[in-house]
């Protein structure tokens, strides 16, 4: 696929601090690409340079290889879907979807076929007469998009669209989505904090934190081979093992790590690491496996034995702390895995055991410690 | 939002006992006065000034007098003059006021409201001073070129209008203001964002979002022009008359109570029936465009 939209070495100050710092990536066409960060990593601004709403400092947006970096909004052929929707609340719903139309001069006959259409794709033709305050949060949403996919933008940008609505219809509204770009085929731009609607809608995901990207990837890429401990962290929870290198053999590609608490642990890994380093090691909690018996011993296999500190029942699963000397580290398991779930109860003993090959080693430095919320 | 429904028609009793002062407020101070008037105006005049016994309809066919319907006319048309003024300058104003800091509007709220700390009629005096032949303005608009030297701007038409704009100003802002203020400006985002320039984005989304505002102000400004009379009395020449200014002299100097009166009532049925009228077609079209989309 080739390159559709292109940030290239977008920068972006207000202040003094940069609120994009040499941001680049490409879109493919008709592609669901994802920004993904924490508020304030800059995500929304950069949609909004997309958008023409803001400009960077440096660096350009170049879309079908033509520079849009300078072109006002009304001059662009993207369209957004806001956060808040934006609707006009003096217009109904109708009217409201048919105003791009409108403004770029179309003939009667044409807006409404198209209107038409919209109501059509966004299953509201029944409310086509009401204004956007007599309508429900979900309906407004698709009220939104259409109003902004009727124009047929190259690329619609979507501000955390699904941000304002309960748990349930968020779901309901992801597939929705889903649905839509299947039938229109548009390039969507998809800023979101929430992971899993990221993973749930995206083709490809940036991960945004301080201004800059940390992963550019597939969903399944950024989950299971994390770049940094940043993006570790923020998809999906992750224990950090940590230690110091005590090898580190590039041809063999392997490194040895002294842990705390589960002995020298040896991994494959082309990288460089000096002797005597720190390191961390990264480890999904659905990988640990616990037992109440020491388990079979094996080459690739990691274990050792240690307390329940924490025990939290969340249904279909639970999770579980577990602290082998100075390290603490989480479990996950299905119930179905290990049977009774009140097998292991807070306070007793229980070996916690992984595969060196589900340990990633990770780069830059591990901050925030690993919440206990997010199951 | 919620003033687009209608209230529901049970009313609380809780509710008439908070309302039954203004509402006798409004029944001492402005209906029954204004019933009074009504009477007298089919009183006959008498000579000495009081108002005569037995009933007529002759105050009333003042009215029929070409040079009061005249007068009318003029009244309405410096009204609107006026109030058309005030919306261009109140529209951009409560805007910039709307989007500006939190500080600035503090600072913008007291200047729109300093001017009524001073008497109204000191105000006028004020404009008198300026307009006058060695006023300040008079002298600018010489230096400049703009009229000879040592000819006043007073009583005519434009000073009459330039006051009547300046004291009417504040009435215009202060619900255009209101009204931009709760607007939500990221519509305007979403107008660009659909294709529409800076201008169609300002009256296709904004001048609808504020149009509450837009109608207040425009009635705050308008009707209490139509009834001015201290303005065009003191500010206007023999050709700037207004209605209002009729009224006092047949109160004041004529002693013409009933004529004062029936001239007074008139204005009032007009500028009620006026309003009830506009408002009633609103409603009416507003209805009328639902049902057809």
């Amino acid at each position: 696929m080739s390159t559709f939209l292109e940030f290239a070495g977008i920068t972006r100050r207000f202040g003094k601090t940069p609120a994009l710092n040499e941001v680049s990536l490409q879109v493919h066409k008709g592609e669901v690409f994802g920004l993904l960060g924490p508020s304030g990593c800059g995500k929304t601004t950069l949609l909004r340079i997309a958008g023409g709403f803001d400009h960077p400092d440096t660096g350009s947006v170049i879309l079908k290889g033509q520079d849009i970096t300078r072109l006002p909004p009304n001059k662009r052929p993207v369209n957004t879907v806001f956060q808040n929707y934006a609707l006009f609340p003096h217009l109904s719903v109708a009217e409201n979807i048919a105003f791009g139309l409108r403004m770029s001069g179309r003939p009667k006959t044409e807006i409404s076929r198209k209107v038409e259409q919209m109501l059509t794709l966004i299953q509201m033709e029944a409310h086509a007469r009401k204004r956007p305050t007599e309508i429900s949060g979900g309906q407004r949403q698709r009220v939104a998009i259409a109003r902004a996919l009727v124009n047929q933008p190259e690329v619609l940008l979507l501000d955390e669209p699904l941000a304002a609505l309960d748990l349930k219809l968020r779901q309901m509204m992801l597939m929705e989505l889903n649905r839509i770009h299947d039938e229109v085929g548009t390039t969507f731009l998809f800023v979101t904090h929430d992971q899993g609607e990221a993973m749930g809608l995206c083709d490809r995901i940036a991960v945004m934190n301080n201004g800059r990207i940390e992963q550019i990837g597939t969903p399944l890429d950024i989950y299971s081979n994390p770049a940094t401990s940043f993006v570790a962290s923020f998809i999906g929870d992750t224990n950090f093992l940590v230690g110091h290198v005590t090898e580190s053999d590039p041809p063999k590609g392997s490194i040895c790590v002294k842990t705390n608490g589960f002995g020298i642990i040896t991994i494959t890994s082309p990288e460089m690491r000096t002797p005597g380093s720190r390191a961390h090691l990264g480890l999904r909690p659905e990988r640990v496996r616990l037992s109440m018996e020491e388990p079979e011993r094996m080459n690739d296999r990691v274990s050792s034995e240690g307390t329940l500190e924490e025990v939290i029942f969340l249904g279909s699963h639970s999770r579980y702390a577990v602290r082998v000397k100075d390290q603490r580290i989480w479990a996950v398991q299905m119930h179905d895995q290990t049977g009774d779930p009140l097998l292991f109860k807070r306070g007793s003993k229980a070996w916690a055991s992984f595969f060196t090959m589900d340990l990633q080693i990770v780069k830059g430095e591990v901050e925030p410690p690993l919440q206990t919320s997010n199951p | 939002m919620a003033n687009e429904h209608p209230t529901p028609p049970h009313v609380s009793r809780n509710e008439w006992t908070v309302t039954l002062p203004s509402l006798g407020w409004l029944l001492i101070f402005v209906i029954s006065p204004t019933l009074i008037i009504l009477a007298q105006s089919f009183r006959p005049p008498d000579l000495t000034g009081a108002i005569g016994s037995g009933w007529t309809l002759q105050n009333w066919e003042t009215w029929l007098r070409q040079d009061v319907q005249h007068l009318a006319l003029h009244t309405l048309w410096l009204s609107a003059v006026t109030t058309g003024f005030c919306m261009m300058l109140a529209i951009p104003f409560g805007w910039f006021m709307a989007r500006t800091s939190s500080r600035g509007k503090q600072v913008l709220q007291l200047l729109v409201i300093i001017p009524f700390w001073t008497n109204f009629l000191i105000r006028i005096f004020a404009w008198k001073t300026l307009l006058n032949q060695d006023g300040l303005m008079t002298r600018a608009a010489a230096f400049m070129g703009l009229i000879p030297a040592h000819e006043s701007l007073l009583y005519n038409e434009g000073a009459v209008l330039l006051v009547l704009i300046y004291t009417q100003l504040p009435f215009a802002i202060l619900p255009i203001y209101a009204a931009a203020e709760k607007f939500d400006f990221s519509l305007l985002d979403a107008a660009r964002d659909l294709g529409a320039s800076h201008l169609r984005s300002f009256l296709e989304v904004f001048l609808p979002g504020i149009k509450m505002g837009i109608a207040a102000g425009a009635l705050m400004v308008f009707v209490p022009a139509l009834g001015s009379f201290l303005i065009p009395e003191m500010m206007g020449g023999h050709d700037s008359e207004m209605l209002g200014s009729r009224i006092s002299q047949r109160a004041f100097a004529d002693r013409n109570l009933p004529e004062a009166s029936a001239l007074a009532s008139g204005l009032v049925i007009g500028v009620l029936s006026a309003t009830l009228f506009i408002g009633g077609g609103m409603a009416w079209w507003r209805q009328f465009k639902r049902r057809q989309a």
